[in-house]
């Protein structure tokens, strides 16, 4: 399943691909690069997780990427749906400590609002 | 009293995590087999029966003929399908003067009490695939219990002698176990091979820098390398052959053989084997194939010895420029005339021998101390014989079971080791090399060698 991002409001949603490593990560990074380029008015971004199963440091990089980009916005990246594998990657790799993690899309887009 | 070990149930948990067969897992860096023997050793068994199934030849390999504790291991195999006490009633040899029965994923658990000559007959597990243990004063039915139910009464005799079996039968229990033996049950089993202070055991060619914190109970094998500013423990078993990078934390963690665990990482409550990381809370294990986070240590990574070569043949150059002038000038001052150097030989890159000549200077420290001895080397490098930085060469007739990328400066030469400490830390530098080498570790580390050399001369010749 590929990447797909959509807006509500002035939230944008970015639907995780279910393996976000290396060999899709500079993929996803320009298609949502290209989004936000189109969409300058997104103030915050919400990476919905729910269908993602593996990530790897690379996924992991252009997550960082993305939450430096939403800052220089004023906004942030909130991360939705974590799964259990991909969140023993955010835990080892400490990325919990700087993206805000919500249990479902629904609760990180009310915290958006 | 005799014991037959048999280790051919399908253990899944254990099979997920690692490709060691179970019987061999290490339990506080001990394979759990060897608690079994030790049992077997106390309750004077000195004829053992191993019967195999999956990883019959590591396991084979390991034990081998139980010289080394004083025993005779003989090997059989039973059919997944086959019935075990059949197979022991089959031969009445076997169950001669009584029987100890250990199978599947059990851990000999003693307690403070533990006083062998008060274990009796007794039965611990129904199911021998999922972990059992029987002793028999004579025959295979001899005074045990043939049932669970009707083992209870004796496992509550077993533990009033201090003997409280433990099944292993998923990672939570296996990491438990590993955690109970590091809060202090250690100590009631043997601990061999390790140096120990203030409840932390480590093993042969164990490097941590000052900037590493090391915090009690922990334990670590052979040829570990902690990497400066990390911090592991409390409540650590780290196996053989492991490295821990730098900034990373590791606590309430089994770590087995053969890992790498990557930079500013936070593992706590997990157990890693290799690229495998589980969580013994719910089971779970996930596979990171990634280089940066955690990965095996023999993990090849030959896509980086391109840009290492060339950077490393430039490097070699500029220093053959910047010292070849030097050389020159010592040879022509220092060298007696007529005299001919000694040539050094070892195994080079591509198994390829290598040769060199080495002189003896007039004034050797200050020779060594601008590392003018280095340069014949370095014009291997120029000629693709030998890496700019690596591990140190070895003579051309010893066998090489680790990476091997033999150079001109060493991380012996980075810390100053004499001859004889260089060569014990030679297996654990080779792998840590094998996996942190790229363009940035070869020039960081010959720089740092080079440094080391004029700054405080050669390391001092061991005493002969």
């Amino acid at each position: 399943m590929s990447t797909t991002l959509t807006r509500q409001g002035t939230v944008g949603v970015l639907k995780a691909p279910e393996a976000w490593t290396a060999s899709n990560a500079e993929q996803v990074r320009e298609q949502a690069y290209a989004w936000l380029e189109a969409n300058a008015d997104v103030t915050h971004l919400v990476a919905d997780l729910a269908d993602m199963d593996t990530l790897d440091s690379s996924g992991l990089g252009v997550m960082i990427a993305l939450l430096k980009r939403m800052g220089e916005r004023g906004g942030d990246l909130k991360l939705a749906g974590l799964r259990k594998k991909p969140r023993m990657v955010i835990e080892i790799t400490r990325a919990y400590r700087v993206f805000e993690i919500f249990e479902s899309l629904e609760e990180a887009l009310s915290a958006c609002a | 009293m005799k014991a037959v070990f048999h280790t051919g149930a399908d253990v899944a948990w254990a099979e997920q995590l690692t490709a060691t067969p179970w019987p061999l897992l290490p339990v506080a860096n001990r394979p759990l087999i060897e608690y079994w023997i030790e049992l077997a050793l106390a309750l004077g068994v000195r004829e053992i029966t191993t019967l195999l199934d999956h990883g019959a030849a590591a396991i084979e390999a390991y034990l081998g003929d139980g010289e080394r504790w004083g025993v005779t291991i003989r090997y059989g195999f039973l059919r997944p399908d086959a019935d075990p006490d059949a197979w022991l009633r089959r031969d009445p040899e076997r169950t001669r003067g009584g029987l100890l029965w250990i199978a599947g994923p059990v851990f000999p658990r003693r307690l403070e009490s533990f006083e062998p000559a008060r274990i009796g007959a007794g039965l611990f597990g129904g199911d021998p695939a999922r972990g059992q243990m029987r002793i028999a004063t004579d025959g295979p039915g001899g005074g045990a219990p043939a049932t669970e139910a009707e083992g209870a009464g004796a496992a509550d005799a077993w533990r009033a002698a201090g003997l409280a079996p433990e099944r292993m039968d998923d990672l939570g229990a296996y990491h438990r176990m590993n955690m109970a033996l590091l809060d202090g049950e250690i100590t009631r089993y043997l601990v061999p091979g390790y140096s120990e202070r203030e409840r932390t055991r480590l093993g042969f060619n164990v490097i941590y820098p000052p900037g590493a914190t090391l915090d009690p109970p922990l334990l670590a094998g052979n040829d570990v390398r902690f990497e400066p500013l990390c911090r592991v423990g409390p409540r650590v078993a780290i196996g053989n052959r492991v490295v821990v990078d730098r900034q990373t934390e590791v606590r309430d963690s089994v770590v087995l053989d053969g890992t790498y665990i990557g930079r500013n990482l936070e593992i706590v409550g997990r157990i890693v084997a290799g690229s495998r990381l589980a969580d013994p809370a719910d089971g779970s294990v996930i596979d990171l194939p990634d280089p940066w986070l955690l990965s095996h240590l023999e993990q090849p990574l030959r896509g980086r010895d391109v840009a290492r070569d060339l950077s490393g043949r430039a490097a070699a150059f500029g220093l053959l420029l910047l010292l070849g002038p030097l050389f020159a000038l010592a040879r022509l001052c220092g060298a007696p005339r007529g005299a001919r150097p000694r040539r050094r030989r070892a195994l080079g890159r591509r198994d390829r021998i290598v040769e060199w000549p080495e002189w003896r200077p007039l004034h050797p420290g200050l020779f060594a101390r601008l590392s003018l001895d280095r340069v014949p080397p370095c014009a291997r490098v120029l000629s693709g014989r030998l890496w700019l930085a690596g591990g140190r060469p070895v003579a051309e007739d010893v066998p090489v079971e680790r990476p091997y990328y033999p150079a001109v400066f060493t991380y012996a030469d980075a810390r100053g080791d004499p001859p004889a400490v260089a060569a014990a830390m030679d297996d654990i530098d080779a792998r840590f090399h094998a996996r942190a080498r790229g363009v940035r570790e070869d020039l960081a580390l010959c720089g740092r060698a080079l440094w080391r050399r004029l700054t405080r001369g050669p390391p001092p010749e061991d005493s002969p």
